[in-house]
């Protein structure tokens, strides 16, 4: 991929997960960039995708959230893993990892034969 | 379950508003200023910062859309939304949400009260649990016809059936006296077997029911709760006590509940065990009748068969009596079910009632309508905004059944006032299959759905049509300045108002016909001749079960009674009958000496009546041919009887019945079987004299003989007085308590009153369907008005041009007045063929007055035209008045 794509929408929720797991309690912006980061800027997180995904995330009851003090003391919403969270993300981790080990003996199986 | 929880959430988050949705700014806020300092820290000023933030994170308000949109539930926040809009709009507009709450609230009303009563007699005539399950029995004849069972095949069938879980035997009801301090008073009691009420499934809400060793010691009583609270004032401990009941000891083993009252309609105030005695073990003798419930899982046809097979093995034990003999099984609820003439008048005032909701509903559809013309601009720039057409229907939709709802809830109480009013006419006990007692009318869950569903239907009705053809629009023209928005849409919109309006004319004719020719049969059957002279008769009962007298002293009692009142001042006449007046039982065979045979099985029946001599001066009945009976005509004297004139038309169609003998079997009270036949020679023929109901006017065939000589006491009071009958039933009263103290004196009532009552169902249908009526034309007008009403409205500038050219007030008006009256004329045209129609359906219900009968019809149609003048009156005179001047003011 040469250029920045949008988030694929499935995956913004996994992704967010992995993100709050590593960096612990995060702020959205904050989660923005990392997956930004991590994806090697191939990435484009604009906060119409973010924070619907986020509420739903909550809503779900996987993430907490409360109003705190950012570094450079600006106020944010910081966001957290719930307990329950911490089983989803394994849950979707091992979904994801299988569907690709699938896909990938597909994709290798047909260029053996080709 | 996440899901669940999520969403659970969102439609919470609906009621939320405004402080979520600050908060969410604030993120967007904080989020937009963390990645400017990111920005600046990077090494741009603080406005590249700004910009290049903005940029990268795309549109606020799109975002705060998307949030918002996952935070509520859309749906539900758009719809009260809705709802709150259009609570606005109707405060904007009180007296067109006021009369539109009105019509839904009476029409809504009307049907709530006629459907508690179809429930109530119709759909659940047996409001016990598995009620399906109760069945009654009946022996059949060998030609197939009903007849009564015995006791020993009553029993036999009970042991012998294979399919019926518990079966009781329930007697001719029987009245008790009960002695007290005001003079005692009769009840209604029932004697049935020990397994009555297991059979209905029902247990006692004091005390016990009956066990199988009360079918030994007959001397216990089980009340109904009606009695106990009336009677014994609810008194805790009435289990135990011990009453007098007609000169007999009881003891009260248990009260039922008040749903006891459903398996006969009320009519039971105490039940008592039957007792057999040698001389009920008569196989032949059959007269009673019994109820089984059916064992689980057993369909009613296989319960039939199974009581075949049990009936042929009687039949084969037993061929003097049995053979032929079958059992009929069928639904309990069918003996309570209505009589052909109180399904036919439930349903025809459930259509009324659905009528005058419909033409309700079209009145409200008319101002729907109406409104949604007004706001075409606002639907023209929603449109226009990018609205989509759903989204304003359901707004429509919405603001419609709005007002159904509230017209819905208002319904309820109404149609709970009028269901009181309706049940204040009704009986306290009911004749089953004839006229439901008032406590058996009940509003439950049934009803309440009923409501719900019909308040949706009409919202749906005349809310759907307006949201249609309100959002069927294209928006340039109400978007071009200067168009005034009365004047579009002006044409499709009439002729949809004005067609809607011809239906409601249409309607409201039909259902006016209706009621005329109801209301006029009834009038005929009021008047319709009787026999006798009903003013001034007093009409008693006196109750002799429990009175230790014989048959011979019996008659020497009542006939001390007739003889002491008949020396009252004001009394005329006194006589003794039985059965009383209006009142029939077709129960006698007969056979005419020299005529043929009869079939044994199917013999021709008559009702006989046992009278003192004086009855026929007391009713002043007309003699035809002969004598009457007299003082003459006792016990020693050759046997006299006096025919009534169908009974001659009938039997004795080519020869003169005087000096005939006739030969009839008597059943006599308190003995099993039939006397042996006794020949009665003919000596008079009297006019008939009417045995059953005002409605009733067929003839039936009866014989007169004197109480003298006949078995059966005549224990009815029948008192012709020469003044105010309610004046001398005091000094009646005191006569018989001179005599006898404990005599009961029961239902004393005038012979008027007694043909009153004989009408009651009729009279409240009439009552009923006249006040349909009424509202239905009422609505109509109402229609009429305000369809005329608008179109004056729209018109305005061409009446003002009209005045401008000459036209004077008289023709503006005349002008109006015709293209109202070509609308009703039409809808009286469409009402012609439509009340063509229904009367035909009527026709089963009227008397004395054809279904094409000219006076209804011509005064229907000159009311309805006259109402539509009236309406279209007062617009007219308003479109007369516009002057010139305002057809030539600017928009």
């Amino acid at each position: 991929m040469t250029k920045k794509a949008d988030v694929w929408q499935g995956t913004l929720a996994l992704m967010i997960l992995k993100t709050l797991e590593a960096l612990g309690p995060q702020h959205g912006y904050g989660i923005a960039r990392r997956i930004e980061q991590m994806s090697g800027q191939l990435l484009l997180v604009n906060y119409g995708t973010l924070y619907p995904a986020l509420l739903k995330l909550e809503q779900e009851g996987y993430l907490a959230s409360e109003w705190g003090v950012s570094d450079n003391n600006r106020r944010a919403k910081y966001y957290r893993l719930t307990p329950a969270g911490r089983k989803q993300l394994g849950r979707e981790t091992r979904d994801w990892k299988q569907a690709t080990a699938i896909l990938d003996r597909f994709l290798s199986a047909g260029e053996a034969s080709s | 379950m996440r899901g669940i929880r999520a969403w659970f959430i969102r439609v919470l988050g609906v009621f939320d508003r405004g402080r979520r949705d600050r908060e969410f700014a604030a993120e967007l806020q904080s989020h937009l200023q963390l990645c400017i300092d990111e920005n600046v820290r990077n090494g741009m000023t603080l406005d590249e910062a700004r910009r290049a933030a903005r940029l990268t994170l795309g549109g606020v308000d799109q975002t705060r859309e998307q949030y918002r949109d996952r935070r509520i539930v859309p749906a539900i926040d758009t719809t009260l939304a809705d709802v709150r809009y259009g609570l606005r709009l109707l405060r904007k507009h009180p007296t067109s949400t006021a009369v539109g709450l009105l019509t839904l609230a009476i029409g809504i009303g009307a049907n709530t009260a006629v459907f508690s009563v179809v429930k109530s007699v119709l759909l659940v005539p047996l409001p016990v649990p598995e009620a399906d399950r109760i069945v009654y029995l009946w022996s059949k004849t060998p030609t197939g016809s009903k007849a009564g069972v015995s006791i020993p095949d009553y029993l036999d069938w009970a042991k012998d059936n294979a399919s019926l879980e518990s079966m009781a035997d329930v007697a001719v009801r029987y009245s008790y006296t009960l002695p007290g301090t005001d003079g005692a008073i009769n009840l209604r009691g029932t004697r049935v077997s020990s397994q009555y009420f297991q059979v209905f499934g029902l247990k006692a809400a004091l005390g016990r029911t009956f066990t199988a060793a009360d079918d030994q010691n007959g001397h216990v009583v089980i009340l109904s709760h009606e009695l106990w609270a009336s009677q014994f004032g609810s008194d805790p401990a009435i289990v135990g006590r011990s009453l007098t009941l007609s000169s007999n000891a009881y003891t009260v083993i248990g009260v039922m509940p008040p749903l006891a009252r459903a398996t006969d309609w009320g009519f039971t105030q105490l039940w008592t065990p039957v007792v057999y005695g040698p001389e009920d073990m008569v196989r032949t003798f059959r007269y009673t009748f019994a109820v089984a419930r059916l064992k689980r899982g057993v369909t009613l046809s296989a319960a039939r068969a199974d009581m075949d097979l049990v009936a042929a093995r009687l039949a084969r034990e037993f061929p003097d009596s049995n053979k032929g003999w079958g059992v009929m099984v069928d639904p309990y609820s069918g003996l309570l079910l209505a009589a052909p003439f109180l399904k036919a008048s439930l349903y025809i005032l459930l259509g009324a009632a659905g009528l005058v909701l419909l033409i309700g509903c079209v009145n409200l559809a008319n101002m729907a309508l109406a409104r949604g013309l007004a706001r075409q601009r606002e639907v023209a720039i929603r449109v226009a905004l990018g609205g989509g057409r759903t989204r304003l229907i359901r707004q429509f939709l919405t603001e419609n059944l709005l007002v159904s709802f509230c017209g819905g809830a208002l319904g309820l109480m109404v149609g709970y006032g009028m269901l009181t009013v309706l049940k204040s006419w009704l009986p306290g006990y009911g004749t089953p299959g004839v006229l439901p007692s008032a406590p058996d009318i009940t509003m439950d869950g049934l009803v309440l759905s009923f409501t719900l569903a019909i308040t949706l239907l009409s919202g749906l009705f005349f809310g759907l049509l307006p949201a249609l053809r309100a959002t069927r629009v294209d928006a340039s023209p109400h978007l071009k300045e200067g168009e005034s928005s009365t004047h579009t849409g002006g044409t499709a919109h009439r002729r949809v108002s004005n067609s809607l309006v011809v239906g409601e004319v249409a309607l409201a004719f039909v259902l006016l016909t209706a009621a005329g020719l109801l209301i006029r049969s009834f009038d005929a059957m009021q008047h319709s001749d009787t026999g006798f002279d009903s003013a001034n008769v007093v009409v008693a009962t006196l109750p002799l079960s429990g009175m230790p007298l014989d048959r011979d002293q019996r008659k020497a009692y009542l006939q001390r009674v007739v003889d002491e009142v008949v020396t009252l001042p004001g009394v005329l006449e006194a006589a003794l009958s039985t059965p009383r007046p209006m009142f029939l039982s077709l129960s006698s065979p007969f056979e005419i000496d020299g005529h043929t045979q009869a079939d044994p099985a199917n013999p021709p029946m008559c009702f006989v009546k046992v009278v003192s001599a004086s009855y026929f001066r007391a009713l002043g009945l007309r003699l035809r041919r002969g004598r009457i009976l007299t003082d003459r005509d006792v016990n020693g004297a050759p046997h006299v009887a006096v025919i009534n004139e169908t009974m001659a038309k009938r039997h004795f169609s080519h020869e003169d019945p005087i000096g005939k003998h006739v030969r009839l079997r008597e059943r006599v009270s308190g003995k099993p079987q039939w006397d042996p036949p006794r020949s009665w020679e003919i000596v008079g023929v009297i006019v008939d004299e009417l045995s059953t109901s005002l409605s009733d006017s067929r003839g039936y065939p009866g014989v007169y003989l004197s109480h003298q000589q006949s078995p059966n006491p005549a224990p009815n009071l029948v008192v012709r007085t020469s003044i105010a009958p309610g004046l001398v039933e005091r000094s009646i009263r005191q006569a018989v308590a001179e005599i006898n103290r404990d005599q009961a004196v029961d239902e004393m009532m005038t012979l008027d009153e007694i043909k009153a009552a004989s009408l009651s169902g009729e009279r409240l249908r009439s009552i009923l369907l006249a006040v349909f009526a009424v509202i239905a034309l009422l609505l109509a007008a109402i229609g009429i008005y305000g369809v005329i009403s608008y179109s004056v409205l729209q018109r305005t500038h061409e009446f003002g041009i009209r005045a401008a050219l000459g036209a004077s007030p008289g023709d503006v008006i005349r002008l109006v007045l015709r293209s109202g009256m070509t609308m009703t004329g039409v809808g009286m045209g469409l009402g012609l063929i439509g009340a063509a129609a229904g009367s035909r359906l009527l026709r089963a219900l009227l008397f004395g007055v054809g279904a094409s009968d000219p006076v209804t019809w011509s005064t229907a149609a000159v009311t309805v035209a006259g109402i539509a003048v009236v309406a279209c009156y007062v617009p007219a005179r308003r479109a007369s008045r516009v002057k010139a001047l305002i057809a030539l003011k600017a928009e």
